[in-house]
């Protein structure tokens, strides 16, 4: 195996990294991970014949749908089972040969010599799983280093990182009825770029942008899904301690399936909570009217192994991140939905959530409610604007003297300790924005106000950078400058590739002198964090000391 | 679909090697030629080691061997394992591999190695016993592509018989003007010439070159290595040129068999709530996993760091330390796959 894509990856003092042995650090075996290799490879077939076949007319909104869907498969702590993977290379297989029969047909009919594809697209998917194993050598992502140089591997895993966090975000939309074939299209031309194996460091740098921009498209197709379905968020106080009664835990970011869990629960007397990324549902008016939504249970996922083991009900993973249930015992009383899998947990297919339920049911549930606590959330694109102009009003009268978004997903390195260190560090004149389950080393901390203005704004998940960029805009326009002219600062905290692919989008928007940590992402060499650096002003976390008087004096 | 194979092999995980040929070199030891699928050559620099997995009782347990063949002949890689009292791994190669049989294996790793680019024009090797694997390596290495550097080779055995490598060695030091082989023996039995006895202060100052520029290389149980490290600190030699291969699989190897009457500590693991308990000899990682503790062995061999932990109380005994950094060795972390208790633990996730 050979995976660099997450945070954790394995990283030798002498400065190498990947996962490269029997298993990842995420727990991913040697066998799932060259699998995924695989499905990857399979679907930049697919894309290269949905290409092609797209200058001839053919548009098949189904292969649109699934070749995102497949390739969110194999984002980091989503899907674990080596049976479910050779599922759905299977399928993209028969889309890929399905394509190509129309596209040949296609080309007969109206008399176009067909394109000549590369070989690549051709590839056959054996019988046997030992020789797809024996193939997969073929398709590890670092298979050319000898030849291109790190560099052009390193530029190619950021492009094929940021499409997949991209492609994670166009299912969460698809979930909520938001598809478009344009997005779709382009989203294939990426991903048959990426499988031609390019070596111009120019055009895959420009690769990385334009994923960005695209994605800056998905989120807003998200958030019109969610807001349309679920209606505008609202700042909102959440429990975060448990309350007597069974229990089930909604975890992941598909607010669909908190819905149907809320609906087939109710009545039931089952306490429903929310986990990680799940949180800024509370927000939500649809999720309101549901008495048994009481609070949000634990924090972010990496703590999971404890945090589950310890919630006497059932969970439900809707999406990543999912790691090893059997470490504390809980596999039985954990579900899988989507795309998410784990060897041997119960996987919920159709949308049928009676299994949880009685799994729920079947669990002593919690026996005494613990004093409150709160956290708010729900200041997403709405509640942001709405509050603009005090905003505007408080930043006039110099209340308010600088933003700073401290965010994105969290991990268990001790170096993460930086991000809560920030938050309390900031002066008091100054607003704390965040999103995504970054949050939880600091959302329990009192910020207090600024007259009227609540100094700690939880936007929401992490595809919520849209609405935060929409309040930076807002802003901008208001102060009649450019984003980079704010006093706004961006500390990020990344993890799996779908805050590498929020990272892309604030960088194709031009956006400036953002602070990402704890590490750089392994696939990056010093070469390409120097040329971020250099035409972004993106730099690696140092201490909060000398950041936060950096950034204050900027 | 072998359209872009490449001659050399790509490591990718678990890859299956082939036994080519099997060489008995000592009464204990022997010398296992491995080949690659579809006669693909190796890539490794010499005193590096590969991990080899061998499956026993159902299940697959890795050991990390160093490599005793020259990376100047790619088409094969050899391990040389010597059977050790409790050695799992090592024994169950001994009694069960003969050419034909398949072996998983993981792309060699260390940086106990040579550096094509960076070789000094002396140097000094010093083994003892099966630590005289590596050095083979470096050896065969240089004499083929060094001919203008001195090597000054320190080997240290019980007797002609325990003496590995013993004939090409010496074939080589009459062949090469630049090899200076001094062989230290316990219990000589006279059949070929050498120095009686341990090595010492004494003989590392008066055996090795004077002269600016010597880098040496020890590989052997911690204590020769500590003993050869202060003389050679004592005879000049500067700490930076003295370079010891840091892992011991030999100790890992035995840590794995658990007599019913080892002696029995307890494991314990605040952070979750867990206490159980750790045999003497028993390998912290195996214990943690079964207690159903969130770690990660991913190469199980002391080489990746995946299952760095923090030892908060007591002490263990570890055969790898190869990719903690000083500060984290400092701080108390060990590598459970290569960790076995001496005492109560309490260990930090």
């Amino acid at each position: 195996m050979f995976c660099v894509q997450c945070e954790h990856t394995i990283r030798t003092p002498q400065g190498d990294a990947g996962c490269s042995y029997a298993r990842g650090m995420c727990g991913k075996t040697g066998e799932v991970s060259d699998l995924q290799d695989m499905l990857v490879h399979l679907l930049q077939a697919v894309s290269t014949y949905a290409v092609a076949a797209r200058k001839l007319g053919i548009v098949d909104a189904e292969i649109d749908n699934y070749a995102p869907q497949a390739f969110f498969s194999t984002l980091t702590n989503v899907n674990f089972d080596a049976d479910r993977i050779i599922d759905f290379s299977r399928r993209a297989e028969a889309y890929r040969n399905d394509l190509r029969r129309r596209y040949e047909a296609a080309c007969a009919a109206q008399g176009v010599t067909p394109e000549a594809l590369p070989p690549a697209a051709h590839y056959k998917l054996p019988d046997a799983k030992t020789v797809m194993l024996s193939d997969a050598l073929q398709f590890a992502l670092n298979r050319q280093k000898k030849e291109v140089g790190e560099d052009v591997i390193g530029l190619r895993l950021l492009c094929l990182y940021g499409l997949k966090g991209a492609a994670a975000y166009m299912e969460h939309a698809r979930v909520l009825g938001q598809t478009d074939a344009e997005v779709a299209g382009k989203y294939h031309e990426f991903m048959a770029f990426l499988g031609t194996q390019p070596t111009d460091m120019g055009a895959l740098f420009q690769c990385a942008m334009d994923i960005g921009k695209l994605n800056y498209r998905i989120m807003a197709m998200l958030d019109k899904g969610e807001t349309e379905t679920f209606g505008h968020p609202e700042p909102t106080r959440v429990n975060t301690v448990p309350v007597k009664g069974k229990a089930i835990l909604v975890s992941g970011h598909d607010l669909h399936d908190l819905e149907l869990i809320l609906q087939q629960s109710e009545g039931k007397g089952i306490n429903v909570f929310t986990h990680g990324e799940m949180l800024p549902a509370h927000a939500y008016p649809a999720f309101k009217k549901y008495p048994h939504l009481v609070g949000n249970y634990g924090t972010a996922w990496q703590n999971q192994q404890k945090e589950f083991a310890a919630f006497p009900g059932s969970i439900v993973m809707t999406s990543n991140c999912i790691i090893d249930p059997n470490v504390g015992q809980y596999g039985a009383r954990i579900f899988t939905r989507s795309i998410v899998g784990w060897p041997g947990v119960t996987h919920i297919d159709d949308n049928d959530f009676s299994a949880a339920i009685d799994a729920a049911l079947e669990q002593p549930g919690f026996t005494e409610d613990a004093a409150p606590v709160y956290t708010t959330t729900g200041f997403a694109r709405n509640a942001l604007m709405g509050a603009a102009p005090a905003v505007i009003e408080q930043v006039k009268a110099g209340n308010i003297k600088h933003f700073f978004l401290i965010g994105g997903c969290d991990g268990d390195k001790s170096e993460r300790t930086y991000f809560t260190d920030l938050a309390k560090a900031v002066p008091q004149d100054a607003l704390v924005l965040t999103l995504a389950c970054g949050k939880f080393r600091f959302n329990t901390l009192e910020f207090g106000e600024i007259n009227g203005i609540p100094r700690f704004l939880d936007i929401g998940q992490c595809n919520d950078a849209y609405s935060a960029i929409q309040l930076a805009l807002a802003l901008a326009d208001a102060f009649e400058c450019g984003v980079n002219e704010l006093p706004l600062s961006l500390v990020l905290s990344w993890f799996e590739q779908k805050a590498i692919v929020v990272l892309l989008t604030l960088l194709s928007l031009g956006i400036k002198d953002i602070r990402v940590g704890p590490t750089a992402p392994g696939f990056l060499t010093p070469n390409l964090v120097g040329v971020l650096n250099q035409q972004f002003g993106l730099r690696l976390i140092s201490n909060v000391e000398d950041d936060l008087k950096e950034m204050l004096a900027a | 679909m072998n359209a872009i194979a490449e001659h050399h092999l790509f490591w990718q995980g678990e890859t299956p090697l082939t036994c080519i040929s099997r060489t008995e070199e000592t009464h204990d030891t022997a010398t296992f030629e491995l080949a690659a699928p579809s006669a693909q050559f190796f890539d490794f620099l010499p005193g590096q080691f590969v991990s080899v997995g061998a499956a026993i009782d159902g299940k697959t347990l890795w050991r990390a061997y160093s490599i005793s063949s020259s990376p100047t002949r790619p088409e094969t890689l050899s391990i040389t394992v010597k059977r050790v009292a409790g050695g799992r791994v090592s024994n169950w190669l001994l009694d069960n591999v003969q050419p034909g049989v398949e072996l998983p294996a993981l792309a060699p790793a260390g940086d106990f190695a040579l550096r094509p680019d960076d070789v000094a024009g002396s140097v000094a090797l010093f083994s003892s016993g099966c630590g005289i694997t590596p050095m083979m390596s470096m050896t065969r290495w240089l004499l083929e592509n060094r001919a203008d550097t001195e090597i000054h080779f320190f080997h240290s055995a019980r007797s002609e018989d325990d003496f590995i490598f013993r004939q090409e060695l010496r074939a080589m030091a009459e062949a090469h003007a630049n090899l200076k082989l001094h062989l230290f023996l316990t219990q000589p039995q006279g059949r070929m010439s050498c120095h009686h006895g341990r090595l010492d202060a004494g003989r590392v100052q008066s055996l090795l070159p004077e002269g600016a520029g010597i880098r040496a290389y020890l590989c052997g149980q911690e204590h020769y290595m500590d003993s050869v490290s202060d003389w050679l600190c004592a005879a000049g030699v500067p700490e930076s040129a003295i370079h010891r291969e840091n892992f011991a699989p030999v100790a890992a190897d035995v840590s794995v068999g658990v007599p019913v009457s080892a002696e029995r500590f307890s494991l314990n693991v605040p952070a979750f709530g867990k206490t159980a308990e750790i045999a003497e000899g028993e390998l912290l990682l195996d214990v943690l996993e079964r207690e159903g503790l969130p770690i990660i062995g991913a190469c199980r061999t002391g080489v990746c760091g995946s299952c760095k932990c923090k030892v908060a109380a007591g002490e263990v005994d570890s055969g790898s330390a190869l990719p903690l950094t000083p500060e984290e060795i400092e701080a108390g972390y060990v590598l459970a796959c290569s960790s076995v208790a001496k005492g109560d633990l309490v260990i930090e996730l």
